[in-house]
């Protein structure tokens, strides 16, 4: 009979590992991260709704027997976030990773498990809390449409409490760094999707939050504006030390933003690790595209190589990373080399091979 | 939050909200025309009846101002966010409120106190018109302690208004449509609040029945603290029933919304 182990995070905040065995109850202190602000202990969250069937007679049905499901969102996920962290949750729609920042930042209440934020149990939505957090949602306004963003800033500062000199010292701030001065005293009806989007940044970052949630930041943006939006983010943890949990279906924002990514299907964290680790893990390999002055015959290409073009002058290969090196010396051989580009797979392809194989990392 | 900062929360968005309700105005100004309408209509059934000498309760001025002093406070009582609420909540669109330490119901509270200034404004002057074709019936209390009792009726009113608007809307946390129970609660407040018929009107037989019941202190209460003779035991027995149905429409109301939090899905986000 073995030991059934449950990890476990005390009052005091601390991890451990309560395990039952055949002789006793043992307690074994994992290793647990001291500075993590985020603690999340077998986190479940199932909704309840209506089942609704298609028709009159069903609707009549229905008057009389509700059919009532549930279903899983959340299944039992554990993870810990350190300050200063800039962490990425990745998936499907539908994964559950909303649904998880939602639980994190207060807004719904988890069925079960256990979760601390900055010591505070977000659901229980105390003020202390809400005071040092920030959630910023793309496809939902903060700001009031027949006022301007200043009007939304002074009401932050009532509601946060923020002294004078901090206010302003804030806005003067967010102002250059957003680059927004001609845009505070603008009607936000009256602004562009970019500029709302860089307003809603600085109304949720006026108080200087420790912890920010964002989803989906740069949905519906231009290339210019998300561009924007992601440089400033990566600004704004430098410089403030603010942690960053986003989500988003854009791979760019990732990329640029992400020290770790937790790839969520299923209710269910498939991956949590740094995102070169997943590209490795999920594609092991390289892409390699190389250009000849010359047509290289079928016969004379490399094993897996296939022509780009219809006289065989743009070879393309993916080759493991351990194979690279006597492959690049090979192609080399091959002929006059006009350009040669060697390429990790794009994170798109990563994620689209990781969900479509049922979200098995290869090791 | 302390009640000063959420004083300071408040009284920053009901600026922020009356700045919206202006650029409607024209809106609420069409509105406030069809609540002077119906009022009016009211006020010329009741005359007509009392002047075919069918032996009515009250006399021609009670009537004339009743009516005139009913739209007042028909416009400073009544809420309305019953559905728009629920449709916040369907929507997903109290998230942005829920992960800020400020209650959506203040921003209800706000939009409700806008609106006010703006339909007052628009409603005075029509009452005004109304007032000096009517001015030898109308006749308004001289004694300053009735105003004085009048006030809180009527802060009392509007908070068993707002609760029970506000429980209703929060139905939508549970259902996918509140719109029948916000439209049945708003014909049955009609008919017992005083609105449609002044409850001294009604048949005695149902007298005990309407001073017991919520809905008139709603709207009857106030009017009848100001416009009839009460004597102190009445107004004490009025007040305490009052702030009974205060306590218990407000426990009603936070436990709905308390309750509705924890359902809460977050839909739309």
């Amino acid at each position: 009979m073995g030991l059934e182990c449950t990890p476990v995070v005390t009052p005091t905040g601390e991890a451990i590992l309560r395990c039952s065995g055949i002789y006793t109850d043992i307690v074994m202190h994992s290793e647990f991260q001291a500075d993590a602000i985020v603690r999340v202990q077998h986190l479940t969250k199932t909704y309840t709704f209506h089942k609704q069937q298609s028709g009159l007679v069903a609707a009549i049905k229905s008057l009389f027997h509700r059919q009532i499901e549930t279903r899983l969102a959340v299944n039992a996920i554990s993870f810990e976030i350190r300050a200063g962290e800039v962490v990425g949750f990745l998936g499907p729609n539908g994964a559950g990773k909303t649904t998880t920042l939602k639980m994190l930042s207060g807004l719904l209440y988890p069925t079960s498990g256990e979760l601390s934020v900055l010591g505070h149990i977000p659901q229980k939505r105390e003020v202390d809390y809400l005071r040092r957090i920030s959630l910023v949602m793309g496809q939902k306004t903060m700001l009031w449409w027949d006022v301007t963003t200043m009007d939304t800033l002074l009401l932050h500062k009532d509601m946060y409490a923020i002294p004078d000199d901090v206010f302003r010292e804030s806005v003067d701030e967010l102002t250059q760094l957003l680059d927004v001065a001609d845009l505070l005293h603008v009607q936000v009806r009256k602004l562009s999707l970019g500029q709302r989007m860089r307003m809603e940044l600085m109304a949720a970052l006026v108080h200087r939050p420790d912890v920010v949630f964002l989803d989906e930041p740069t949905i519906g943006l231009d290339v210019v504006a998300k561009a924007n939006v992601r440089a400033f983010l990566a600004e704004l943890n430098r410089t403030r030390g603010t942690t960053i949990i986003i989500t988003s279906h854009d791979m760019d924002d990732i990329e640029a933003l992400c020290d770790r990514v937790l790839l969520i299907d299923h209710g269910e964290i498939q991956f949590d690790g740094r995102l070169p680790e997943l590209v490795q893990r999920v594609q092991p390999r390289k892409r390699v595209r190389v250009a000849y002055a010359t047509p290289i015959t079928a016969e004379a290409r490399p094993p897996g190589a296939t022509a780009e073009d219809e006289d065989g002058t743009v070879l393309v290969i993916e080759s493991l990373r351990e194979e690279l090196a006597p492959l690049l010396q090979h192609l080399g051989t091959l002929g006059d080399i006009q350009d040669l580009t060697v390429n990790d797979a794009d994170l798109d392809d990563v994620l689209r091979d990781f969900f479509t194989n049922g979200g098995e990392v290869r090791s | 939050m302390t009640l000063a900062s959420q004083l300071r929360v408040l009284r920053r968005l009901t600026s922020i909200e009356l700045v919206g309700s202006l650029m409607y105005r024209t809106q609420f100004a069409v509105y406030m025309v069809s609540t002077v309408v119906s009022i009016m209509v009211g006020l010329f059934i009741w005359l007509r009846v009392g002047e075919s000498g069918n032996g009515l309760p009250v006399d021609r001025e009670f009537i004339v101002t009743y009516y005139l002093m009913l739209a007042v406070v028909r416009t400073l009582v009544s809420t309305w966010h019953s559905e728009y609420l629920a449709q916040v909540i369907r929507k997903g669109e109290l998230n942005a409120w829920l992960a800020r330490p400020g209650s959506y119901l203040l921003n209800l509270l706000a939009n409700n106190f806008s609106e006010k200034v703006v339909k007052m404004s628009t409603i005075l002057p029509m009452l005004g018109v109304i007032w000096w074709f009517y001015r030898d019936q109308f006749a308004l209390p001289t004694e300053m302690s009735r105003w004085l009792l009048f006030l809180p009726a009527l802060a009392g009113a509007f908070v068993l208004e707002f609760c029970l608007t506000t429980t209703i809307g929060s139905l939508g946390f549970w259902m996918d449509e509140n719109s029948g129970i916000a439209r049945s609660r708003h014909v049955i407040a009609m008919a017992l609040s005083g609105e449609l018929v002044p409850l001294a009107l009604y048949p005695a037989w149902a007298a005990t029945f309407l001073d017991w019941q919520v809905f008139r202190f709603t709207m009857s209460f106030p009017l009848e603290v100001l416009l009839t003779d009460l004597s102190s035991q009445q107004l004490i027995a009025g007040f305490v029933l009052q702030f009974a149905w205060l306590g218990a429409i407000v426990a009603v109301c936070r436990f709905t919304w308390q309750r509705g939090l924890h359902a809460y899905s977050g839909i739309g986000a």
